[in-house]
């Protein structure tokens, strides 16, 4: 999930996909060393949703989205539950930078559900961790 | 000749003198009266300052409800230095010198906790709202990372309260 490089539409919308593709990844390492995986699988199906509305965006505004890759690169190690709450906390951190970068590329019509979903990442984050930040780190 | 013509110069003078007077009056009172209006302030500039007034006002407000209620003290001091450094980073975009905050703007009295949250709240769909509007694109940035801080803000304030 590092951040790309962003400066239209089309490069926003594809930075956005490829976000989502590498958090369901990551959720699912960080699910299997959980001890209580819930939050993890509704992360996931909120990935999942946020990504498929995202690709369906890029469909309607003829641009082509990212396809998922085998594997990411995760940020940390993911060896216990300790270390995957750690992990899920960076990870929304991280989502949240790459909204925040996005923001101002996005349609209209769709930069307010954008904007909750930024919002969405930042309590995700500190639910993880129950740290606040001043500022997310992508 | 010469001398009819030196004398006609010498009538003429005043007159264009005069004329190249009336001329320089005129420029001058024309570039005074540009400098006396009002710079003209972007929607972007207007809403920096709204933003970083806003922000300091709400500092001024949680120090002060720190102050009367220590147990709250160490989170709200938390809160307090994200805001300020929030207002530090949004000052880099200021054109204009921020506005200070007076004492008297804070509304102490019926000041709780919960307002405090709510405020949080306010501010990060505000702000993510003007990070939507069409302005720089490096401030829209700064702006959706200000405004997840302040939902943390309000979920950490959320999570403390008695």
């Amino acid at each position: 999930m590092k951040t790309q490089s962003i400066f239209d539409t089309e490069s926003a919308l594809v930075d956005l996909v490829s976000s989502c593709h590498g958090a369901i990844y990551a959720y699912g390492v960080i699910a299997s060393q959980l001890t209580q995986v819930d939050d993890a699988l509704d992360a996931i199906s909120r990935y999942r949703v946020k990504r498929n509305e995202l690709i369906a965006l890029c469909a309607e505004l003829s641009i082509t989205p990212p396809p998922a890759r085998a594997a990411y690169e995760l940020s940390s190690s993911i060896t216990d539950d300790a270390s995957a709450k750690a992990a899920a906390a960076l990870l929304e951190e991280s989502a949240c930078a790459h909204w925040a970068a996005a923001l101002n590329y996005l349609p209209k019509k769709v930069a307010a559900s954008e904007a909750k979903f930024l919002q969405s990442c930042a309590i995700s984050s500190f639910k993880w961790s129950g740290i606040v930040k001043a500022f997310s780190s992508a | 000749m010469n001398n009819t013509y030196v004398t006609n110069l010498q009538k003429d003078l005043p007159r264009r003198s005069f004329l190249a007077l009336l001329s320089c009056t005129g420029f001058l009172v024309a570039a005074c009266g540009k400098v006396a209006q009002e710079p003209e302030i972007s929607a972007q500039e207007v809403g920096l300052q709204t933003i970083i007034s806003e922000k300091t006002r709400f500092i001024l407000a949680a120090n002060a409800f720190a102050a009367s209620n220590p147990i709250y003290a160490p989170a709200l001091q938390i809160v307090a230095e994200h805001n300020a450094l929030h207002v530090a980073a949004l000052t880099k975009f200021a054109s204009l010198a921020a506005p200070e905050a007076s004492a008297s703007a804070i509304p102490e009295v019926g000041l709780t906790l919960g307002k405090l949250s709510a405020q949080c709240a306010v501010f990060s769909n505000s702000h993510l709202e003007f990070a939507c509007s069409g302005i720089s694109a490096e401030l829209s940035r700064t702006l959706g990372l200000i405004a997840g801080s302040e939902i943390m803000h309000h979920a950490f304030l959320n999570s403390i309260q008695l």
